[in-house]
């Protein structure tokens, strides 16, 4: 491809540009989605591709390497039978995708004779078949009982919709209008996509364009590499254990090492666990994006996501392990685990080679959700609709070595919490309680993050049935540095009074009127020593209600009076010993 | 060389062909005597005494090979007059041949009836025993329980054992020890054992051909053992073999011990014949047809090979041995023409047979057929047929047309006769295609040897039908079964179950398997006194995993074994047979051997026909009249010559439309067609 | 008309064989034992005159897949109408998108002649594996269709002779056995493809004209037969009831209720009054209801060729939302013989007051059982499926003047049973028994088959999971004109063994232990005509032959039969039948 020398500036108003083209895309997406986990919660990425097909711009990290693969195994698929007009659709885990609900649309660009760049769009649909609506089967063990898998299908011919085709996925879906109104808010994306960079063609000059497109990546993979260069030499081991698997296995470990090579880097997997029999693997583009996260936290905003920050990258997988499965394992989970322990693993070696890095990674969510029955006539059961009560669970973020933990954890901050007034416009349930947990933020120099309570009571009438998928309930988030684990994930359903701990698994529970589930998330854990966190700090935690006296005293040796909560100097002294204060 | 006999008895006639080593032929016809066939026999063989001009016992003397074609194995079991049998099976299994795999003939017919329990179920004891796929003892031989079993059967009074055990194919020691304490208890009567009779995986398939081989062996024996000595007491010295359902011939002692291989020997014959007499004339890939009073036969011949198969029925007992693939549809002269409930004209299956035969016959016939048309129609005609020995009567043939078809159908009786004959054709047509398609083959790329006495009155209006192009109509059509015998070869077919994926088979293992094969073969062929040489052919059966239906796919090795190369190439070719035959091959599919086939032939020293040189072009010497004769292509009677086959010379071209009448045999060559007389005085009849 | 009659016949005869060789080439090339050894699978020949599509010709096979596939081809036809091209190939097989249930799949081809597409050969096939949640496709836990499997919408599988790859590949990444799958789906093509090339040298000899004469010809004639036979019936209305026991959910004695009202040269079956669609999946849909209400008809006159015509004269009544006509999204697996036999039996018991001499046992209930797990034997592909038909194979019974004999019914005889042999030579299993069982014949005048039992033993060294499927033991298949009923099905897990359990519905992904042996029956349909009514010496037989014992011919048919000589006791048996038949 044409790599004219591009001068600084153009070269940043072009990758500004892209980005933007991107941008539109993403606002038409969300502004016509039919889904509220794509308008709000904005599980989705729109990126864009050279003519090679390799990401020059996408806007979201946890996607990137699934947009790369999943475009990649589609253009070698369809070699030489790809037209300027056609678009194509996926959503097979094993061809570059994650779980059987992100479809992904794939259309090149034509410019004259050519084609010059593709557009791509992949978002979470509402249902794709399989056992459970939503496609989230806790018990499932083969990808079929998940949903349908779409291996590349060319849905558009040259402009022309291909109706079976069309039909076809639609009528895999438990939600055929729901489902066909965000694949036709993909299309009409990837339409603006195509024009805006038509425009940009025109405007440029096409070659000008893919020299922008060149430069970008080489921008974000020069940055990349630059910050790799903190690294020191040596073999740095990290290691997550994810509680369960669903099927009876416990403590499944993601192993990784990290070294440097050359002005690159290595990520050793092969010490990982073998698959599961659950649905708990994570399929090898889903492996790379999450094992991408802890380094884009070395780097700002200002680096553009693109093939740049695949480049310096050597990752090693062992087929038949947890991170580069074997077909057909089922794979529903992976988003979250053992997406987030592959996380934990990297960010934990990285933590090792630099440590002012800890706490970047850790982050769990638990899968909790209800799907609404219909009864009709003879029983028969119509699956209507998922509500995801993890969605309003807010995971407590680490500490780190430069602040207390705040918000959610980087890898799962991408998601917003869903608005609880527009939530309970949808479903026939009312959100209780939604706030932080006393005591759940890791104790530490820097605290951690604290946990949320999500309490939510179904009403009257209700036609829920409980799905869950608890992990953190063993493995509470681990404090760094001397700091201390945050608190525990649980759930519990609440029958007339009398409380039920659900434990790690639940599938297809019938909740009755007037039932309540709780759910308490993970608080982050904290960063160094707690006795050495400042006095103040500690009396704030306990008048702003985040740290109980009890734990003041017992964890922090800061002693407050529980009716005034003032400081209790002396009482302090005496815990914290000589030096403190 | 003395004579050469070959005998074709048939439910009508008993032809005769002998030929005397200078390569002519004579040829004669008896009616048959059911029941005591060695009367038409030697009738026939006193005709051709008188031939040659010796007196029988002289004639015989002179004659040192006879071969037989028989219907006998046939007729036993189309009126069940076999044994009191007995069968000793597997304990727990006793009913595997009344549940058939479930065949039903007719689909939606709930009144169906049964099939006639050759051997009912309290003569079918189960004894416990087991052998696994592997072949190896699950469940050792009840010992105790086999002897009662044994002892049940003889206060049962059965004159015939049958012995079928599962897996026996490949481990028959429990089927061996059986037929031991038959002996020991001193039941003396013949005991046909499934791992000798067919050593083949499929039980049913297996079990139903043991018991045929079982419930017909003893008539059999005796059968022939009375013909052979009736024979012997007129004179013969040589030696009688019986034709085999594969279309070679065997010794007359194997041939009663292993009834259930006859059942094609009587038209293998023809087929034989059919494929000899047309590569004569330069024809190696023809379907023959032989058609009848009551049955039309149809046979594939590949490279002068009669095609075989594995997949007959006879009275609706399975019988799997291998045998000349012959395809038999209910379509002859004698098939009835009646109008249905919905007033659609049919024809067949029901058939006037040779008693009382067609209304024209003045034997009692009401019921009008297919000869009864083509009298009307002209194709035959009522002063010669059988050459005048069978005088037809054309009016009660019309009236019954008129009043049974015609009139209903509101047509002139012409116009019915003509659909009658159109409809028997198409029906005879479809078999043709059937045949040749279902078995991966295109009409088109054969010629078509015709003959049975109405044969060739019929086949010029369905070769078009085909597409093809020649028909060849032998001068002995109408005894083509007893030149067959007269010509063939001896014959052993060997079958045995060898289970292997393809990629699994040990070199040796298969010789070995092969090299007993082939023991057991020679053995069967007994005396080689009458063989120049023997060829031995093997052959696997070898299908994709998964599927169920084998290819037969011929090993090319010229020494006693198989060599590395010639298994290699055996299994490469598999993939392009399967392609030819069935339109695709899955060369990256798993494959499986099923069974090991072994073919040996000892060649004869029969006289070669005798070729004889073209005369002039022109036919009119053999000229005898002309006749009105019916053509639909020419909307109506045309004046038609007729000629004497008698007088046709080799060389003579006869334009159509023309009758050639044969003394036994009719041929309508059609408007548009052209036959001639060839070397061998057999007409090749082209096609536009 | 005249020339009609006899160039009608040879159209006809003409277009059977070529159903009939659609049908071979499926046997020989297919490579599913479902196919080439049980023929779940049929041919058809179909015409669509620009207003409705019509089956003219069929070859043998699964009868219950005869009037469902029109149905499919109706709707392809429909779907497609204005997208039709020379060298298409399209198939569906959709339960709510003109399908039965979702194994079923149709394969069709237009045939063009000057531009048009007036002949479709089309093949209907019971796919062993099409993704899902269970292998094999049977999953009694689905409580709606997606549950069941992946859903095919019509699809252009070839466009204008080209092969769309993609859709292929999505085919094969929605099945457990993409190999065979793909080896299926081309015999299948390659039928049509057959059919197709025959049906052109049809046209190229007669011309389109006079082929479409024919072809109406075929048509109407069927009609007119079955409207003159239906005419001489009195008109009224004649109802028949059959129970299915269970949905493998949790509903239990499932009526259908079938009223036959004739009038005049036509009949309306009537199914106002079945039971309401259930949670399992046991809804059948109207192809499949169709089919049964039909090939119950064909067992009646089963001499008229089967073909559209023969349907014209029959209209269905199929109320919305019961288990004869549901809607979605319910569950449909295992429709086409649960309910659909309980449609076949309502149906042919209806029928039964009308012509009770033409009418017998022509259903066909089960107990099946579909197994997999892997097979060391063949480690380079240890997993293997199968559908057990040999744990099924007696549903024939009686009719008038027959006794029950031989395995499945009529109609339903065209599936064969695999042989014990192969089963054990491709399946790691062994067979300690397959039999008829003494004192299980429905009893009547032409009694029922004696019931069949089977024992089937595991291979030490390996689990399998099972999925066994029973029906037909609270209500088996019944008798008519007084004959008894079948003998009932049912199944024993780890038979004679310490956990030994008698199944009489469902054992849902059983794994049986390494070897477990397992005990199927299965009961044998019914009888016709009073037990009373039979002779004596056919008693006797039944005795001789060691299926009746002389306890039995007592009590059941007051024959008294002397237990030495095994003769009939005249005196004594008048006596007992003289005091059983009075008051």
């Amino acid at each position: 491809m044409a790599t004219a020398a591009l001068d600084v500036v153009t070269g940043s108003i072009l990758r500004a540009k892209l980005a933007s083209v991107i941008d539109e895309m993403a606002t038409t997406l969300m502004n016509t989605a039919h889904s509220s986990r794509i308008s709000t919660a904005r599980a989705f990425a729109c990126g864009m591709l050279d003519e090679d097909g390799q990401v020059v711009a996408l806007d979201n990290p946890l996607h990137l390497a699934s947009v790369a693969r999943t475009s990649a195994s589609v253009l070698d698929y369809y070699r030489f039978q790809v037209a300027a007009d056609d678009v194509f659709v996926t959503n097979d885990p094993y061809g570059g995708g994650s779980t059987v609900q992100y479809f992904t649309l794939l259309a090149p660009l034509g410019h004259g004779d050519d084609i010059v760049a593709y557009l791509a769009v992949q978002a979470h649909l509402s249902d794709i078949g399989g056992v459970v609506m939503g496609n989230y089967h806790p018990t499932a063990i083969e990808l079929w009982a998940e949903g349908a898998r779409f291996t590349p299908l060319k849905i558009v011919v040259d402009g022309k919709p291909r109706r079976d085709g069309f039909d076809t996925v639609v009528l895999n879906s438990r939600d055929p209008e729901g489902f066909r109104g965000d694949l036709d808010a993909m299309l009409a994306t990837i339409a603006v996509g195509r024009r805006r960079l038509a425009e940009l063609i025109d405007e440029h000059g096409l070659a000008s364009v893919q020299a922008g497109m060149a430069a970008a990546v080489d921008y974000a993979e020069r940055r990349l590499r630059g910050s790799l260069d903190r690294i020191p030499e040596g073999r740095f081991a990290g290691e997550a254990v994810l509680d369960h698997d669903g099927q009876g296995r416990s403590d499944l470990a993601v192993r990784v090492e990290l070294e440097r090579s050359g002005d690159g880097l290595r990520l050793d997997f092969a010490a990982t666990d073998d698959q599961s029999a659950g649905f708990v693997n994570s399929p090898t583009a889903n492996t790379i994006a999450y094992a991408l996260l802890p380094l884009l936290g070395l780097l700002d905003e200002s680096v553009p996501l693109n093939a740049g920050l695949l480049r310096p990258l050597e990752i090693v997988l062992r087929p038949g392990s947890l991170v580069d499965p074997a077909y057909p394992a089922p794979t529903g989970w992976c988003r979250e685990h053992v997406g987030f322990e592959i996380t934990e693993a990297v960010s934990q070696a990285l933590a090792r080679a630099l440590p002012e890095q800890a706490g970047l990674g850790f982050a769990s969510r638990a899968l909790v959700f209800t799907v609404t029955k219909d009864v009709l006539i003879g029983g028969v059961e119509e699956q209507l609709g998922v509500t995801d009560i993890g969605a309003l669970a807010q995971t407590g973020a680490p500490a780190t070595a430069f602040a207390d933990g705040w918000g959610q954890p980087g890898p799962s901050s991408f998601g917003l919490l869903p608005s609880i007034e527009e939530l309970e416009a949808e479903v026939a349930a009312s959100v209780v309680r939604l706030e932080y947990v006393t005591d759940s933020g890791g104790p530490g120099a820097h605290r951690g993050g604290l946990g949320t309570e999500t309490v939510v009571r179904f009403a009257a009438g209700s036609r829920e049935r409980l799905y869950a998928c608890v992990a953190g309930v063993e493995h509470a988030q681990p404090g760094n540095q001397g700091g201390h684990a945050g608190g525990p994930v649980s759930l519990a359903v609440l029958r007339d009074g009398e409380e039920v701990e659900i434990g790690t698994l639940m599938q297809d529970d019938p909740l009755r009127a007037g039932a309540e589930v709780r759910l308490r998330s993970a608080g982050g854990g904290g960063h160094g020593d707690p006795r050495e966190r400042p006095v103040e700090a500690v009396v704030d935690d306990v008048r702003h209600g985040y740290v109980s006296v009890e734990q003041a005293r017992g964890v922090y040796g800061v002693a407050v009076d529980a009716a005034t909560l003032a400081l209790d100097p002396t009482g302090t002294a005496a815990l914290r010993g000589g030096g403190g204060g | 060389m003395g004579y050469q006999v070959g005998i074709d008895v048939g439910g009508t006639f008993t032809d005769l062909v002998i030929g005397d080593g200078s390569g002519a032929l004579f040829k004669t016809k008896s009616p048959s005597t059911p029941g005591n066939e060695a009367d038409g026999i030697v009738a026939g063989l006193t005709d051709a005494a008188a031939h040659y001009g010796a007196g029988l016992a002289a004639f015989l003397e002179d004659t040192d090979v006879i071969v037989l074609g028989t219907t006998v194995v046939t007729n036993l079991m189309l009126e069940y007059r076999g044994a009191n049998t007995g069968l000793i099976t597997t304990g727990g299994f006793r009913d595997v041949i009344e549940l058939r795999r479930s065949y039903r003939e007719h689909l939606f017919d709930i009144r169906l009836q049964p099939p006639h329990p050759i051997v009912p179920r309290h003569k079918r004891l189960g004894v416990h025993e087991r052998i696994n796929y592997r072949g190896e003892i699950e469940i050792p031989l009840d010992e105790d329980e086999a002897r009662a079993a044994v002892r049940r059967l003889k206060e049962l009074g059965v004159e015939s054992v049958a012995v079928c055990f599962l897996f026996s194919f490949i481990n028959p020691v429990h089927e061996q020890r059986v037929a031991a304490i038959v002996a020991e208890e001193g039941l003396d009567v013949p005991v046909t054992l499934s791992s000798e009779i067919l050593p083949q995986v499929r039980e049913f398939e297996r079990l139903s051909t043991t018991m045929v081989n079982a419930y017909a062996r003893p008539k059999v024996e005796s059968y022939l053992h009375d013909l052979d000595s009736s024979l012997r007491s007129a004179g013969f010295s040589g030696e009688l073999f019986v034709m085999h359902s594969n279309g070679g011939m065997i010794h007359v002692d194997y041939a009663g011990s292993h009834a259930v291989e006859l059942l094609m020997s009587g038209p293998a014959g023809g087929v034989v014949a059919g494929a000899a007499v047309s590569s004569l004339s330069g024809y190696r890939d023809v379907i023959t047809v032989d058609m009848g009073g009551t049955s039309y036969d149809v046979c594939l011949v590949k490279d002068s090979e009669p095609t075989s198969g594995t997949e007959a029925w006879v009275s609706r007992y399975r019988v799997a041995t291998p045998m000349v693939d012959i395809h038999t549809v209910g379509a002859g002269g004698g098939s009835i023409a009646w109008i249905d409930e919905g007033g659609a004209l049919r024809v067949g299956p029901r058939s006037a047979g040779a008693m009382p035969g067609p209304v024209c016959y003045g034997r009692g016939g009401t019921e009008p057929t297919v000869t009864d048309a083509d009298l009307l129609l002209g194709y035959i005609s009522a002063g010669y047929f059988l050459g005048g020995r069978m005088r037809l009567d054309e009016a009660a043939a019309r009236a019954a047309i008129e009043e049974k078809i015609a009139g209903p159908l509101g047509m002139d009786v012409i116009e019915a006769a003509s659909g009658i004959f159109r409809i028997a054709n198409n029906s005879m047509a479809n078999a043709m295609r059937h045949v040749t398609v279902s078995r991966g083959r295109d009409p088109r790329d054969f010629a078509l040897c015709v003959f049975g006495g109405a044969g060739a009155i019929h086949a010029g209006a369905q070769a078009p039908d085909l597409g093809i192009k020649t028909m060849l109509v032998p001068k002995a059509a109408s005894v083509l079964s007893a030149l067959g015998n007269q010509l063939s070869n001896f014959k052993i077919t060997k079958v045995q179950s060898f289970i292997r994926r393809t990629n699994a088979i040990e070199l040796d293992e298969l010789n070995a398997v092969f090299a007993e094969m082939l023991r057991r073969a020679e053995a069967d062929l007994g005396d080689q006194s009458k063989v120049r040489e023997t060829v031995t052919a093997r052959y696997m059966d070898i299908r994709y995993v998964g599927q169920t239906h084998e290819v037969t796919v011929p090993i090319r090795s010229r020494t006693r074994r198989v060599t590395e190369l010639n298994l290699a190439t055996a299994l490469s070719e598999y993939h392009d047979l399967h392609q030819q035959l069935y339109s695709f091959k899955r060369p990256e599919h798993p494959s499986e051997v099923l069974n090991l086939r072994l073919d040996l032939v000892g060649v004869r020293d029969v006289a070669r026909l005798r070729s004889e040189p073209f005369g002039d072009e022109d036919p009119a010497a053999a000229a005898k009249g002309v006749r009105q004769v019916y053509f639909e292509e020419r909307g109506g009677f045309v004046e038609t010559p007729v000629y004497d086959g008698d007088l046709v010379q080799p060389g003579h071209l006869i334009a159509g439309p023309a009758i050639i009448e044969e003394p036994d045999t009719t041929i309508v060559v059609r408007p548009g067609q052209e036959a001639m007389s060839d070397h061998y005085r057999t007409y090749v009849i082209e096609i536009q | 008309m005249a020339v009609d009659v006899i160039f009608g016949e040879i159209v006809r005869e003409y277009f059977e064989t070529v159903a009939r060789e659609m049908n071979t080439t499926m046997d020989n090339t297919s490579l599913s034992p479902v196919f080439n050894e049980a023929h779940d699978c049929s041919a058809g020949l179909f015409f669509y005159d620009g207003k409705d599509v019509s089956l003219i010709a069929r070859a043998n096979a699964e009868p219950v897949h005869i009037y469902a596939s029109v149905h499919s081809v109706e709707g392809l036809i429909r779907y497609y109408r204005n997208d039709l091209a020379d060298g298409d190939v399209i198939m569906v097989s959709d339960p709510y998108f003109y399908g039965s249930h979702i194994p079923d799949w149709t394969v069709m081809k237009p045939v063009f002649w000057n531009n048009k597409p007036v002949f479709f050969p089309g093949i209907r096939a019971h796919m062993i594996e099409v993704g899902g949640p269970v292998a094999g496709g049977y999953n009694s836990d689905a409580r709606d269709v997606w549950q069941e499997g992946f859903r095919l919408a019509p699809m252009k599988l070839y466009d204008r002779g080209e092969l769309r790859r993609d859709l292929l590949d999505l085919l094969k990444a929605n099945n457990r056995q993409p190999e065979i799958m793909e080896g299926d789906l081309n015999a299948m093509i390659g039928a049509c493809r057959v059919a197709e090339r025959r049906v052109i040298e049809l046209l190229e000899k007669y011309g389109i004209e006079q082929t479409l004469e024919a072809t109406n010809y075929i048509l109407d004639y069927s009609e007119r037969r079955l409207r003159a036979a239906i005419s001489e019936w009195p008109d009224g209305d004649y109802h028949g009831q059959a129970i299915l026991d269970y949905d493998f959910a949790d509903t239990r004695d499932i009526n259908v209720e079938c009223t036959l009202r004739v009038r005049g040269d036509e009949v309306e079956a009537d199914f106002t009054g079945s039971h309401p669609q259930t949670r399992g999946y046991v809804n059948s849909r109207p192809g499949n209801t169709g089919s049964w209400v039909y090939s119950m008809f064909s067992v009646v006159f089963d001499d008229i060729p089967i073909n559209s015509g023969f349907f014209r004269p029959i209209s269905l009544k199929l109320p919305e939302g019961s288990v004869v006509n549901p809607l979605p999204p319910a569950p449909v697996g295992n429709s086409t013989i649960c309910i659909g036999n309980d449609v076949g039996q309502a149906t042919i018991k209806a029928l039964e007051k009308i012509v009770p001499e033409r009418v017998g046992a022509a259903t066909l209930d089960l107990v099946v059982d579909t197994y997999f797990g892997t097979d060391n034997r063949f480690p380079d592909n240890p997993f293997y499926v199968s559908v057990e038909y040999f744990a099924t194979p007696i549903s024939s019974g009686a009719a008038y003047g027959v006794d029950g004999w031989g395995a499945w019914s009529t109609p339903h005889c065209s599936l064969k049973l695999t042989t014990v042999e192969m089963q054990e030579i491709q399946y790691p299993v062994l067979y300690l028994q397959g039999e008829y069982a003494k004192d299980t014949m429905a009893p009547g005048r032409w009694r029922g088959t004696p019931a069949f039992q089977m024992q089937r033993r595991n291979p030490d060294g390996c689990t399998v999971i099972h999925c066994i499927f029973v029906q037909g033991c609270e209500h088996p298949l019944q008798g008519f004109a007084g004959g008894g009923s079948g003998d009932g099905n049912y199944c024993i897990l780890d038979y004679g063994g310490p956990n030994e359990r008698k199944v009489t519905d469902l054992a849902f992904l059983y794994p049986s232990q390494p070897g477990e042996v397992i005990f199927f029956q299965s009961g044998g349909g019914g009888a016709w005509g009073p037990a009373l009514e039979r002779e004596p010496v056919s008693v006797l037989a039944d005795v001789v032959e060691e299926l009746l014992s002389v306890e039995n011919a007592r009590e059941q048919y007051a024959v008294v039969i002397d237990p030495e000589r095994l003769v009939v006791l005249e005196a004594e048996t008048e006596a007992l039948r003289a005091q059983r038949s009075g008051p």
